[in-house]
Parts: structure tokens; C-alpha cells; sequence
């Protein structure tokens, strides 16, 4: 599976790489914020998830998300949304603008296979 | 801490939040400049929101803890519901103090204290709107729930983001904005999931009535409150899951139900709501950073392969050195060619590894605003702080080992050269004093400048205190020019200020800043005018590891003389020299210059050697005084890469290291200030 991770600090990035390696995904790409990603997403035009962050400069999380789903090539990629807080209006936000699923930093690899279970179980079912 | 991390990823973030950190403190002091500058705002908000969110995966909760604070503050500041002011900044600069302090901590490898709770209460303090801009108190957020659509049409160009919370907050019903600003106060409220019916409701309100339901929508707001407001403003695992399926049915994905309606849609077919996305994307764009997304085109290495690296381009210019040497000698043209060749291809390596090492002054001159900003406040002087040539690159361990030099003179500028402002005033200058501190690069060296608009120096002053510290007799000081005057500061246990304030430093200060700059084999040179100001000119070379020399011989040894201190070099008749205070001079374009026999310092038994009757002389400055050393032979320049003694001869006074020649042989890398203080017992 060829997943994006997107956050603008490389640490973070680092960390959720490291995280999606643990649950066995090898095919991991990176970029550092909505503006660079959504490029990278309708060029490769071949991922099959995307992991975000939310509060990014240049383009945040939520708008790339909004840029993905109003993307006819990229409307249905999967969407995991990394917040800081679990804040009900954020998530609404998200939720409403297409989010498959979100997850509250700091989280542990187990957390994270939970989320993604769940997502693909939407998704199947 | 619920992640098994390595190591690495703790140095990461160390090093990556650690840059963040640099960069908040720059920019806070900038802020306090333009307190509404909602990028800033927006920047300083992101740099605290990054590291707590780093620091949360490595464990480090106190970390997490003092950014939330800070967070939370900037959030309220970046919606505009306070501004910044004195005591604001005050409370919150020494915040990356103690972020500082606790990266030392973690880097220590010890977990750092939780900061104290008086600070985070004092943060927490100003992390609430100002009585007066509350959203609730905003005119426009007033109208009644269905009038919202009209109030936030007219209002769609400016309409800020508490006016918008105030709106949405409105349109529930009498539920207060309080919400907002108490997360931990749940609401006693009715039901917290958003019902069926109510989402019904919502999405034919979005797009009018029977229209498709499932589609991704950016435009929702005034619904989702109701379920926003209605018990806390976090939302659980359940409540999401429970969202979604209202969203998009049960058990399916929005990528499956969500992909026939682009976003474009609502538009269309609902006016409201899409003037409300519209204004709401207003408001969202000041979140945008400026500045256009770097993509990812460096890679981090360790300093200490940096190091080996260099260390090894050290050895082939050695070896370099020695083929150019052969070359010379006797070798056949193909050979030349070749060694030719490899000469070139050499020295760009050489180059290109230096480059490797460079970073830009900027990361020093960053803290100098925090200094500037705190010491003006204390001392209640009005100064401002230019910087030039940020971008100039140097050595890494040379931007390190400036700092702290640079940090004293600069505080040195603030402290005794810009007067008092009603002084200033009074002497027809602007309240407001200068200070410039700037770099530039000068063919192989770096020049800094630190430049006041203050009272300059008296050099009759100084002549007067170089005497009463007994640092020399009067008629010593009456000979000193103004230039050697000034230099007088430099010398150790020397203190203008009659009163010693304890900002800058006790009178042991400025010596270290000398014999730092030194060991860096650079030198520091002053310029002042009383009553216009000073100027302190730093040289450094651009990097440390390698060094351009003068060789020469004494007796069957040679000796590597730094080129940097040497200013000229002549033959002379040695019988011709004078005799001045029984130091033997020899005089130079009518200036009388020490003369020294290195001969007798540095080689075994030749203290007693017979002089000969012409030598050849190396002219050396130190500071501003210049020496004269006779040397029996003179080789040339040569670029060489210093080695250390080994541990036995560590602290061997006036030998800074050692080499190896073209010829193969060991050549002492000499330290000129410490060998003249060692032999010659002054300077």
C-alpha cells in the first residue's frame, strides 16, 4: 500500500513512518505540507492513503482534505487526519469535509492499526 | 511516554524542535516590533503547536505542557481577541528561556522539571480574551439565529474568527461563548450526538431540501454546534464514529458515497451556506504562512562525520602538498600533468567539504534582538538593533565559538556606549540609539562589525585610568596614540565605568573577548569618535581546520607562522638596531618595532649562536602593536591543516598545534600572542 504522510515538521514525520513501518507498510512517502502533497498525490495519482496532519503553514490539513475530495481522481484515497486536541468542532469540520478517520497526537502503533482497521472497515463494508 | 522510541528520533526532535525554538525566540522579539502581524501571530502559534506536538511522542510532558500554555495564548492573540502588549511579552519570552533550559535537560539526558506552575498560571492568565473583545460582545454576532446568513453576507470580507464563533455560538440558542474558552466544563447539556433528524435538517438546510446528503461538504458550521456545544468540545472515539455514519450511512466510507458531489456544488444550490464557506475561508486564509513550502532537498549529518570528513581532505592536502613539492623537483611531464591535476581537484574538494561546514551568522545574531530587547528594558535605554549580512556563512564551530565574544561586545555597545535617552537628547540625537551588528565576507575571512551611535571613547580618559590601575606610567601613557587607547580596553583588570553595573561584565570581559577572538586566529580592531560612537571590526578566518602560514626556518626546524598576523616581510642589516626602554627595536617607516630572535626562544642552544649581520625580518601584529621576529629562513606560504599536539605536549605555551610540510616533515604551527606572552613576558 503506498501511503503519504504529511506534517511540516520532519521529526513528526519521522515518527508516523516509523509508526506505519511497525503495522508492515513499507511503500511510505513524505511531504511537508498540503501545498507540496496535493501535487505529489495528482501526479503519482497511485496512493491508496494519505495521512495528514492538521496545522500546517502553506496549506493546513483540512483544506487538503477539501482539495482531495473535490478531486475526481482523488476523491475516494482514504484520509487519516492527525489533530493535536480533540476538539468536537474540528473534528465535525473534518468529518463534514470527508475525513475517513482521525487520530490524537501523541498516539502508539497500536492506536494507529486501530484507526486504520476501523477505516477499512468503513470502507469494505 | 506510550511509544517504544529509538534514540534518533528523540535527537531529531531535539535538533528540529530545537530550531523552532531558535526561531520562536526571534520572532517574539519581532512581534513586540509589530504586534499585529497576524502571520507572525500565526508562525509563533505553529512553532509552540509543533514542539508540544513533538514532545508528546517523545514522553517529554513538561515539554508538552509549557507549549500548551504558550499555545493557547497565541491562539487567542492570533484571533484577534488580545493584543500583544509589554506585560503580555514580558510573561511570555522567558517561556523559550525555560524551553531552552529544558532541552539541555533532555539532552543531558535528564528528564526536565515541569515548569513552574506560577509561570503557567501566569501564561493561563492571558490566554483569555480581554474583557472588552469578547466574542459575545461583538456587534454583529448579536442578530438571532436565522438572521445569520445576512449578518455574515454583509460582514463577508472582514468578518474575523470570533465573530464567527460568536455567530454560530449565537445560533444555539442562548448557549454561551464560554464554551469556547472552558474546555473542561461540560456544558449541562441535553444530548451530546447529533441526532438523525437534526443532520437531516442540516444538510437540506446546506443544500436545499432532498438533495444529496453524503457529499463531503466544507460548508456546515451553524449545525455542527449544536452537537459542539452540547456537552464538551472534545469529541469522543463513539461520537465520531457515530458522526460518520450519520454522514455518510452506515458502515460506508465518504469515499464511496462522497465522490459524485465536488465542493463546487453548494454553491449552486445553496446560496446561504455557501457565502458562509466563503466567508469562512476568509477567515481561514491569515492561518496561511507566507512563505511557499520548501521542499525536502537537505539531509542532516551528524557534526562528527563533518568532521572525519574533513579531517581526511586534511590528509590529501597534505599529501597534495607533498606531490606539488615533487612535482617541482624532478618529475616527467605526465607525472606533473596528473599531480597538476590532482592539485586542482583537491582544493575544490577542499572547498566544497569547508562548504559543507558553513552555516550563516544568522544563527547567532537570532539571539541578539532577545539581548538587546531585555538589556535596553533593564537599563531603561531606548535601543535599536540592526542587523546586516545575516546570510554570511562561516564555520560551524567558528558561528559557535563567536557567540559568546559577540554577545559581549553587543551587550558592551547597549551598556557603556548608548546614552541614557534624555542624555542622547540633550546632545541633539535621537532618543533612540543604534546599534549595528553586521558580517560580511572579506576574500578569505569574515568581517563582524559592531558599530554605536553612543558617546564614543575618551582616549585621554583611558590614558588616565591606564595609569591609575597602574598599568603603565604616565609617560608610557602619554605616548600611546589614540588607537593604542582604545586598545587599552582590552587589557585585563580594565574598567572604565566607575560603577560596575552587572550587565556587562565586571572588567574581565573584554580581555577573554580578546584572547577568544585570538584563538579563533582572528583579531579585533576598534574605531571611535567621542560623542559619534564606536565601532569594533572583528576578522575571522572562514574556517578553522585549515590555515594559511608562513613557514620559516630556525635553525634545521621549521616553524608554520600564521599568515593572518603577519604584515610584512624585509631583509635587514642586523647591526643597524636600536636600543629603546633595553628592548632591541628596529625602525620601521619611522615607528619603532620590538624586535625578538625566535631562534633563541624556540631552538635548543642557539641562545649563544653567533649573529650574523643581515637576517631576514617577519613583521607580526598583535592587536594593534606590531613585532618584528628575525627567522633564519624563509619558505613560503603554505596552506596547512593543523593537528593537535598529542596529549604529552598539550599546553605547550605559544604552539597552537603542528603540521606536516610538503617535504614531509613536522612543522610547529606557532600561537603568536601566547609565545610573546610566554617568552617575552608582556603583551
Amino acid at each position: 500500500m503506498k501511503i503519504l504522510v504529511v506534517d511540516d515538521f520532519s521529526t513528526m514525520r519521522r515518527i508516523v513512518k516509523n509508526l506505519l513501518k511497525e503495522l508492515g507498510f513499507e511503500n511510505l512517502h513524505e511531504a511537508d505540507d498540503g501545498a507540496t502533497a496535493l501535487p505529489l498525490l495528482q501526479d503519482a495519482g497511485d496512493f491508496d492513503f494519505l495521512v495528514t496532519d492538521w496545522n500546517m503553514p502553506g496549506m493546513q490539513g483540512i483544506d487538503l482534505l477539501k482539495a482531495v475530495r473535490a478531486d475526481p481522481n482523488l476523491c475516494k484515497l482514504p484520509v487519516l487526519m492527525v489533530t493535536a486536541e480533540q476538539k468536537r468542532e474540528q473534528i465535525v469540520e473534518a468529518a463534514q469535509s470527508g475525513v475517513n478517520g482521525y487520530i490524537v497526537k501523541p498516539f502508539t502503533a497500536a492506536t494507529l492499526k486501530e484507526k486504520l482497521d476501523k477505516i477499512f472497515e468503513r470502507i469494505d463494508g | 511516554m506510550a511509544i517504544d522510541l529509538d534514540d534518533e528520533i528523540l535527537q531529531d526532535f531535539l535538533v528540529e524542535a530545537g530550531e523552532i525554538l531558535d526561531q520562536l525566540g526571534e520572532q517574539l522579539v519581532d512581534l513586540e516590533q509589530s504586534p499585529d502581524d497576524k502571520d507572525l501571530l500565526n508562525a509563533v502559534f505553529r512553532g509552540f503547536h509543533t514542539i508540544k506536538g513533538g514532545a508528546g511522542f517523545v514522553g517529554l510532558t513538561a515539554l508538552v505542557e509549557l507549549c500548551h500554555c504558550a499555545e493557547d495564548v497565541f491562539n487567542i492573540l492570533r484571533n484577534g481577541d488580545r493584543a500583544v502588549d509589554a506585560e503580555l511579552m514580558d510573561a511570555i519570552l522567558p517561556v523559550t528561556d525555560i524551553l531552552q533550559d529544558m532541552f539541555e535537560n533532555v539532552r543531558a539526558g535528564v528528564d526536565p522539571e515541569p515548569a513552574d506552575p506560577e509561570l503557567i498560571a501566569l501564561i493561563a492568565s492571558f490566554a483569555q480574551p480581554n474583557a472588552d473583545s469578547t466574542p459575545a460582545a461583538v456587534p454583529e454576532s448579536a442578530p438571532v439565529e436565522q438572521a445569520q446568513p445576512e449578518s455574515s453576507e454583509t460582514n463577508a470580507d472582514d468578518i474575523t474568527d470570533e465573530e464567527f464563533e460568536a455567530i454560530l455560538d449565537a445560533s444555539q440558542s442562548g448557549k454561551s461563548s464560554a464554551v469556547e474558552q472552558q474546555s473542561e466544563t461540560p456544558a449541562p447539556a441535553a444530548s451530546d450526538d447529533i441526532t438523525d433528524d437534526e443532520f437531516e435538517a442540516l444538510l437540506d438546510e446546506m443544500h436545499g431540501e432532498g438533495k444529496f446528503a453524503g457529499a463531503p461538504e466544507a460548508s456546515a458550521p451553524e449545525k455542527e454546534t449544536p452537537s459542539a456545544a452540547s456537552q464538551s468540545d472534545e469529541i469522543s472515539e463513539d461520537e465520531f464514529d457515530a458522526l460518520l455514519d450519520d454522514l455518510h450511512g452506515k458502515g460506508a466510507s465518504p469515499t464511496s458515497t462522497g465522490s459524485s458531489t465536488p465542493a463546487e456544488k453548494p454553491k449552486a444550490s445553496a446560496k446561504p451556506s455557501a457565502k458562509k464557506a466563503e466567508a469562512k475561508k476568509e477567515t481561514k486564509k491569515p492561518a496561511k504562512a507566507k512563505e511557499a513550502p520548501q521542499a525536502e532537498a537537505t539531509v542532516r549529518v551528524d557534526t562528527k562525520r563533518l568532521d572525519d570528513i574533513m579531517n581526511m581532505v586534511g590528509e590529501l592536502v597534505l599529501v597534495r602538498n607533498r606531490l606539488s613539492r615533487l612535482k617541482a623537483s624532478d618529475v616527467e611531464d605526465d607525472m606533473s600533468l596528473a599531480i597538476g591535476n590532482l592539485d586542482v581537484v583537491t582544493t575544490d574538494l577542499q572547498i566544497s567539504v569547508m562548504k559543507t561546514r558553513m552555516q550563516p551568522i544568522k544563527k547567532v545574531f537570532g539571539r541578539f534582538p532577545r539581548v538587546v530587547r531585555d538589556l535596553a528594558r533593564s537599563l531603561k535605554k531606548e535601543v535599536s538593533l540592526e542587523l546586516a549580512g545575516e546570510e554570511t556563512d562561516l564555520d560551524k564551530n567558528l558561528v559557535e565559538a563567536i557567540a559568546d565574544p559577540l554577545v559581549h561586545l553587543v551587550r558592551n555597545a547597549v551598556d557603556h556606549g548608548v546614552e541614557m535617552p534624555d542624555e542622547r537628547e540633550k546632545k541633539g540625537k535621537a532618543r533612540q540609539g543604534t546599534v549595528l551588528l553586521s558580517a560580511e565576507q572579506e576574500g578569505d575571512h569574515i568581517l563582524l562589525t559592531i558599530e554605536d551611535d553612543g558617546a564614543g571613547m575618551d582616549a585621554e580618559v583611558l590614558r588616565k585610568k591606564a595609569v591609575e590601575k597602574g598599568l603603565m606610567d604616565e609617560d608610557a601613557a602619554a605616548r600611546l596614540d589614540d588607537r593604542d587607547c582604545f586598545n587599552l580596553i582590552f587589557a585585563p583588570g580594565f574598567s572604565t565605568k566607575q560603577e560596575i553595573s552587572d550587565v556587562s561584565g565586571r572588567g574581565v570581559g573584554m580581555d577573554v573577548v580578546k584572547s577568544r577572538i585570538a584563538q579563533l586566529n582572528g583579531s579585533v580592531e576598534i574605531e571611535s569618535q567621542l560623542g559619534k560612537g564606536s565601532r569594533f571590526l572583528i576578522k575571522l578566518p572562514l574556517t578553522l581546520a585549515i590555515l594559511p602560514t608562513l613557514m620559516v626556518v630556525l635553525g634545521n626546524q621549521t616553524f608554520a607562522l600564521p599568515l593572518t598576523s603577519v604584515n610584512e616581510i624585509f631583509d635587514m642589516d642586523i647591526t643597524k638596531t636600536n636600543v629603546v626602554d633595553g628592548q632591541e627595536v628596529v625602525i620601521v617607516r619611522g615607528k619603532a618595532v620590538p624586535l625578538f630572535y625566535l631562534r633563541k626562544w624556540l631552538v635548543n642552544g642557539s641562545a649563544s649562536a653567533a649573529e650574523r649581520e643581515s637576517a631576514h625580518v617577519v613583521i607580526v601584529s598583535i592587536g594593534n602593536q606590531h613585532v618584528g621576529f628575525v627567522v633564519d629562513q624563509l619558505l613560503g606560504q603554505e596552506e596547512v591543516v593543523i593537528k593537535p599536539l598529542g596529549t604529552m605536549l598539550h599546553g605547550t605555551k605559544g604552539v597552537a598545534g603542528a603540521t606536516v610540510t610538503g617535504d614531509g616533515k613536522i612543522a610547529l604551527i606557532l600561537d603568536v600572542p601566547e609565545m610573546l606572552q610566554a617568552y617575552a613576558g608582556r603583551f
